[in-house]
């Protein structure tokens, strides 16, 4: 049950992200609904099913995309795997602490996925990473605490029981 | 058999990711592969139709405000026809004056943008016309104002546009003034820049840089954009000529793709 949900989820948030959320776009940045929607689940429901929801949500986005499919389901494992290891034990820390390693598994998917990106271009190292990494890993924290906020649960509540 | 069950439990979430890993590892090393190709195409297929459905929704709030639009537009290009009208029966009699080779007619299919995909390096929109429509890999997309971009990938419905902002994309073009070809290439922002111009050219602000017609994917005098930076490099031997684009891209809601595939080298 708990599967089909997240499956439905998940379809939402990439029909999101490829239709609403290019209006929010700021110069080229925007926030990332899919690795919301990925850290969230791994923190709630561990490891595993994290990496296995952002390998097989990245495998799908990137079938929208001009990059090479297997980046995004490259970066968003490694990212989910990185959220629960950080966060899978610090649930009753403060919410400064959490926003905090959020933002640390946020910032390794975008600085994964803009170096490998960036790699055959003429755009140095520090313009990559103040212009396009620290941005877009700010602009999703922003949207993910606002959503966190605005849901009844929250995004990182513990998992409910199906 | 046990013993690997009980190292796969107690690992689990370390095999998962290394698992994960290596299989996003192969996928884009094996990209041009046509078991990813199709993977792709199915991808776009089946999620294309919501896609759809959902950009109609979207666009039911701008109906009226674009209706109003439409009607002074249609006056306004009603009178513009009746002048072009002239203006090409005289070009048409000068031409066989001159006896100049008639330019082919650009086969343009309509097609409306149903997603974006933007974040920074990659920029992509999803249309909803595919092979059904005649559209196939590497034809150029076009508006009223200029160049968008070519066709990357195609399903029966869908199709997914490159757009000029992407890193991968590259266009021949030159200045439409002083005849000084470059390349045109994203180089970072909302800008594109004119590459591999000596220094020196006649190049200045303002001027306004068009497809050099050197391609086998875009025909010859698309508007590309408008020069409004220009830096001589300290070392080497060209300059850095940075282009607004003539699209605005965060207002791209409907594309015309040209099906032609050959296009005589056309002068302007």
């Amino acid at each position: 049950m708990a599967v089909i949900f997240y499956i439905a989820f998940f379809i939402l948030c990439i029909i999101l992200q490829l239709t609403v959320i290019p209006l929010f776009s700021i110069k080229g940045i925007s926030p990332n609904l899919i690795l919301i929607l990925v850290i969230s689940v791994s923190i709630q429901r561990g490891k595993f099913w994290g990496v296995i929801a952002g390998f097989s949500a990245g495998l799908v986005f990137d079938a929208f995309g001009t990059a090479f499919v297997g980046l995004s389901s490259f970066v968003n494992s490694i990212s989910a795997f990185v959220a629960g290891f950080l966060l899978g034990e610090q649930l009753e820390q403060r919410f400064g602490v959490i926003v905090g390693l959020i933002l640390v598994s946020l910032f390794i998917h975008d600085f994964l996925q803009v170096t490998i990106l960036s790699i055959g271009t003429s755009i140095g190292f520090w313009a990559t990473l103040f212009k396009y990494v620290v941005p877009q890993s700010f602009y999703t924290l922003i949207f993910m605490v606002i959503i966190h906020m605005v849901l009844p649960r929250g995004l990182w509540a513990p998992a409910r029981k199906y | 058999m046990r013993r690997f069950n009980e190292l796969f439990v107690a690992r689990r979430d370390y095999l998962t990711l290394i698992t994960a890993v290596l299989v996003s590892l192969i996928l884009m090393f094996s990209n041009e592969g046509r078991q990813t190709e199709a993977i792709r195409a199915w991808t776009l297929g089946s999620f294309g139709v919501i896609l759809k459905k959902v950009s109609v929704l979207k666009e039911l709030k701008n109906i009226y405000a674009e209706n109003q639009w439409l009607r002074r537009r249609s006056a306004e290009l009603m009178l513009e026809n009746s002048s072009l009208k002239e203006a090409q029966l005289e070009n048409q009699r000068l031409r066989q004056l001159m006896n100049f080779k008639s330019e082919s007619q650009l086969d343009l299919v309509a097609a409306k943008v149903i997603g974006k995909r933007e974040s920074g390096f990659v920029n992509s929109a999803i249309l909803d016309a595919g092979g059904g429509e005649q559209i196939e890999r590497n034809m150029a997309a076009v508006t009223a104002q200029g160049l968008v971009g070519k066709i990357l990938q195609v399903s029966k419905n869908h199709s997914i546009l490159e757009l000029l902002l992407d890193r991968n994309f590259r266009v021949s073009a030159m200045v439409q003034r002083s005849r000084v070809s470059g390349i045109v290439k994203w180089i970072e922002g909302e800008n594109v820049v004119l590459a591999e111009v000596t220094k020196r050219s006649d190049v200045k602000v303002d001027d306004l840089v068009i497809t050099s017609g050197l391609s086998f994917i875009f025909p010859g005098g698309l508007a590309v954009g408008k020069v409004i930076d220009i830096e001589e490099e300290k070392k080497g031997m060209f300059m850095a000529i940075t282009i607004k684009p003539a699209v605005d891209f965060t207002r791209l809601e409907e594309v015309f793709v040209i099906r032609n595939r050959e296009f005589p080298i056309q002068t302007q």
